[in-house]
């Protein structure tokens, strides 16, 4: 026993020590009235642009846990050009982990099927809302997300993107 | 003549000391603890089972989820292993990035490590004070990869992107920030009377018994045993690097503190070394897109913050292994706690489960 | 309130029933109503401390939360363990908090009062003035013990029953060293009434506190053993036993443990102003300064009291637990024998110095 330790210099230190954070800055961010900007990185919701889809497939054969589910057929353009058109784009949202492995596989890479999309405000009063995203939803959800909080940030904007979305999905096959 | 009977008490798997879903079956004599058998399994998620369904790249977001404390650690063990089984060579940016990455993430896990052990034992103030650390690595992280726990920061071949302008003068800011922050955790703990009496000869487990159980990371180097795979096998960068790797005397519950202190400014000082060691240049490897490795065998471990984190995978010449083992540290570790708690009161048993520092999702898979 | 109203009562019902039932009445809210903040004023301060803000929803600068609190567990469903013996684990929570409130009958939170001229006679601002008070409160603040033991053994839970057992092991150390300490006070005001001890600091023109700094040092810390606070919360420490004594408790009951013990810090700090910091005195009560500034007990005694509360809270902020046996150790091996240096000390300074 040390006569340091009579004194109790340690207890006293600890206490200086919490009692020098009383009267600092918070670190608490307030949520839902302040929000903080996400990188540009952050992976987010996803967001489609079935106009520039190949149809390659390459993302739903690459997904970790099977959840793209894709439909394609092949169809001429005017110009006489082949090319594929997807009838089908459905992700099961619930149980994504959002790992971005289909978007580095995307050979048309941040145009066509991209998370980077700033948006982690998803919660829904509607059990259906938040589990099964299909092509229209994925197209329109993003758009309308940011347009309802005053347009797209200017870090995380898309080229193609559209404030009042107005994106024209093409025809299904069954459509046509 | 009384009956006297021994108590069993059921800690867990919902307790808040026991670390997720530990359940730890207590036979008790008064406080006294006479035996504890740990029960795990509540988190099983038969991942060791999903790796052989999925392709090799399409394995490493599984990885996250293991260890998630330490994902980036997690990731780099896989990714490490999936790169010897092929012969790939990693681009020398992505290997400094992934030992920033990785040594990050160290001081991330051992800032959780820290607050949560502080908090079993009472302390509840160092638990805001690290989480509060930990945000500034989670915020880099999220500027990174786009993620902030399950990382999925690193792939095949190299890292999952290049650094984003900007990062590294954020990350020597949290250096500057970390350095002057750990002496707080410091004054709180470590010369306190009562921390000191509540770890200091609790738990204790002497070298021999530590090579003996298979223990790896801070609890073995507590116990004197200067072993660290970053230097026993060194891979990546870490041969360039200049660190002490700290070891306890007396293999007890506070050594081990002190070790994991030490390791969180020595990893701070690798980070320092590892930003001069920056040099422009490619952060995945060339000609990376299917892999489809010969039949092979392979066992790669890494220095996880927990321990010795090693992947054995097992490959057929399909694009999808054909086993793949994992060799948690937590796992090895945590067998050693009845040996550990024999003896001890229950106040020692959180005290303990707090020092092995276990992550269920590594440990049941 | 002019006499003529109260003229068609007798002077003994005056006296002896209504005054007492009227301030043990407004005693109770004043004290039940700094009791519900206290527990705001803990979460503010432990998340200030802890670079948090804290509750901030409840009303402007949270001020409704302890009512959002009341509200919420009063409706919640009473849970009681199967096994459980329901009688007993109905009384523990009322056992734990009658003794607590009890104390406030005799603590004096200041000498008199006319109630800003109000009334014509002034009227002591305490209920009772016993001239054993401290040894009631010692004994009544024994008693709480009874409803942690009912609670931990009446639950049916081995949790809650560790517990218990915890809180017996720990009272039967801290008390001793407690009333150890007390007894030095005593020495030196030479009266048991509480009135009278802090009479005596006026006489002194010293708190005790400085005399006795040994005194009042164990009587802190032996008073966050009693109201089971870290560093010594072992009864209910959560991160071993869940919530020791009261795990299985729920609701209203729920609500009366939690309140008891901020009652119970409230008794501490009540006491230790009283015994060492001069009660309603302001400090160096013989200055000159205070004849001619207006005497303000209530507000000198309420600011000793919250300056005691925030360093309870301060104190759970910043140390580890204790081990239980390592509790028994400090107070049996360290406490007692400094409550008995501090006690021989006193009878000297009592002896030679404040003749």
């Amino acid at each position: 026993m040390k006569f340091k330790d009579l004194l109790l210099v340690d207890l006293l230190l600890g206490l200086w020590t919490t009692i020098k954070h009383f009267p600092r800055k918070k670190f608490t961010v307030q949520y839902p009235e302040k929000k903080l900007a996400v990188p540009q990185r952050f992976r987010g919701m996803f967001r489609l642009n079935v106009n520039t889809c190949l149809g390659c497939l390459m993302c739903q054969n690459a997904c970790p846990i099977d959840i793209i589910h894709m439909e394609v057929h092949d169809e001429t353009t005017p110009e006489g050009k082949k090319r594929k058109v997807v009838d089908r784009f459905d992700i099961d949202i619930k149980r994504c982990m959002f790992c971005g492995i289909c978007e580095s596989v995307c050979p048309n890479k941040g145009k066509m099927l991209t998370l980077r999309t700033g948006s982690y405000e998803w919660a829904a009063y509607e059990r259906d809302h938040a589990l099964y995203f299909d092509r229209e939803r994925l197209t329109h959800a993003v758009d309308e997300y940011w347009a309802a909080r005053g347009g797209w940030p200017e870090h995380l904007r898309p080229p193609d993107a559209a404030d009042p979305c107005a994106c024209i999905l093409p025809p299904k096959k069954e459509d046509a | 003549m009384l009956d006297i009977q021994e108590l069993e008490i059921n800690m867990g798997p919902q307790h808040p000391a026991t670390h997720g879903v530990l359940r730890i079956i207590l036979k008790l004599d008064g406080e006294k603890i006479v035996g504890a058998r740990p029960v795990i399994g509540y988190l099983h998620r038969g991942t060791e089972k999903i790796f052989e369904s999925q392709t090799y790249s399409g394995n490493v977001p599984h990885t996250d989820r293991l260890d998630y404390t330490a994902a980036a650690t997690s990731n780099h063990a896989y990714c490490g292993a999936v790169e010897k089984l092929l012969g790939i060579e990693v681009p020398r940016r992505a290997r400094v990035v992934r030992v920033i990455l990785d040594e990050l993430q160290r001081i991330a896990s051992h800032l959780i490590w820290l607050g949560t052990h502080a908090l079993d034992i009472g302390a509840m103030t160092p638990f805001f004070y690290n989480f509060r650390e930990r945000e500034y690595i989670l915020d880099l992280f999220e500027e990174f990869c786009g993620a902030r726990l399950t990382l999925h920061c690193m792939k095949v071949g190299g890292v999952y992107d290049d650094l984003p302008p900007g990062w590294i003068e954020k990350l020597q800011r949290f250096i500057e920030v970390f350095d002057k922050a750990v002496w707080d955790y410091e004054d709180l703990l470590t010369g306190n009377r009562i921390w000191k009496q509540r770890t200091i000869g609790v738990g204790v487990i002497s070298p021999e018994e530590a090579i003996d159980w298979g223990l790896t990371g801070p609890p073995l180097r507590g116990s004197g045993v200067k072993w660290d795979v970053r230097r026993a096998l060194p891979y990546e960068i870490y041969p360039e690097l200049e660190f002490d790797i700290p070891v306890g005397r007396n293999g007890d519950t506070y050594d081990r503190y002190l070790v994991r202190m030490e390791e969180m400014r020595q990893s701070s000082r690798i980070l320092k070394q590892c930003i001069q060691k920056l040099e422009p240049g490619d952060v995945v490897a060339k000609g990376v897109r299917v892999l489809r490795p010969k039949p092979a065998e392979v066992y790669f471990s890494v220095e996880a913050p927990k321990g010795e984190l090693g992947y054995h995978i097992l490959s057929d010449g399909t694009d999808k292994p054909h086993r793949v083992k994992v060799r948690p540290p937590c796992f090895v570790n945590l067998q050693v706690l009845p040996a550990l708690v024999k003896g001890h009161l229950v106040a020692d048993v959180v005290a303990v489960i707090g020092t092995l520092d276990i992550v269920l999702g590594e440990i049941d898979r | 309130m002019s006499p003529e109203l109260l003229s068609w009562m007798s002077p003994e019902l005056l006296n002896w029933v209504v005054i007492p039932a009227v301030k043990t009445a407004v005693i109770l809210a004043i004290v039940l109503t700094i009791v519900a903040y206290a527990t705001l004023l803990e979460r503010k301060v432990l998340a200030y401390i802890q670079a948090r803000v804290g509750p901030n929803r409840a009303g402007p600068k949270a001020i409704l939360q302890p009512l959002a609190d009341g509200f919420k567990l009063m409706s919640k469903e009473d849970l009681v363990p199967d096994g459980a013996m329901r009688f007993l684990h109905l009384l523990a929570p009322i056992l734990i908090m009658v003794p607590a409130l009890a104390i406030f009958a005799f603590i004096p939170m200041g000498d008199t009062t006319t109630l800003f001229g109000l009334l014509e006679e002034p009227v002591p601002i305490f209920v009772a003035d016993l001239n054993v008070a401290v040894l009631f409160v010692i004994g009544f603040a024994g008693l709480g013990l009874y409803g942690v033991v009912l609670g931990g053994w009446a639950s049916n839970s081995k949790y809650s029953l560790l517990g218990a057992l915890r809180s017996a092991a720990q009272i039967v150390s801290y008390e001793v060293p407690q009333a150890l300490a007390l007894i030095g006070v005593l020495v030196l005001a030479g009266s048991m009434s509480l009135v009278r001890i802090v009479e005596a600091q006026r006489e002194m023109g010293v708190w005790f506190a400085f005399p006795g700094f040994l005194a009042f040092f164990i009587y802190f810390v032996c008073g966050v053993a009693e109201t089971n606070r870290n560093p010594f919360d072992l009864p209910e420490c959560e991160s071993e036993l869940v919530n020791g004594y009261f795990t299985e408790y729920s609701g209203v009951k729920f609500a009366l443990f939690y309140m008891a013990e901020y009652a119970n810090i409230l008794v501490v700090s009540c006491l230790s102003t009283i015994l060492f910091l001069g009660g309603w005195l302001p400090p160096f009560p013989s200055l000159a300064v205070w004849q001619h500034l207006p005497s303000l007990p209530l507000f000198w005694f309420l600011a000793k009291v919250f300056v005691f509360i925030f360093f309870y809270i301060w104190v759970r902020a910043t140390f580890p637990r204790y081990r239980f046996d390592q509790l028994m150790g400090l107070m049996w091996k360290w406490m007692l024998p400094l409550a008995l240096a501090n006690l021989i000390l006193l009878a000297l300074v009592k002896l030679w110095l404040l003749k």
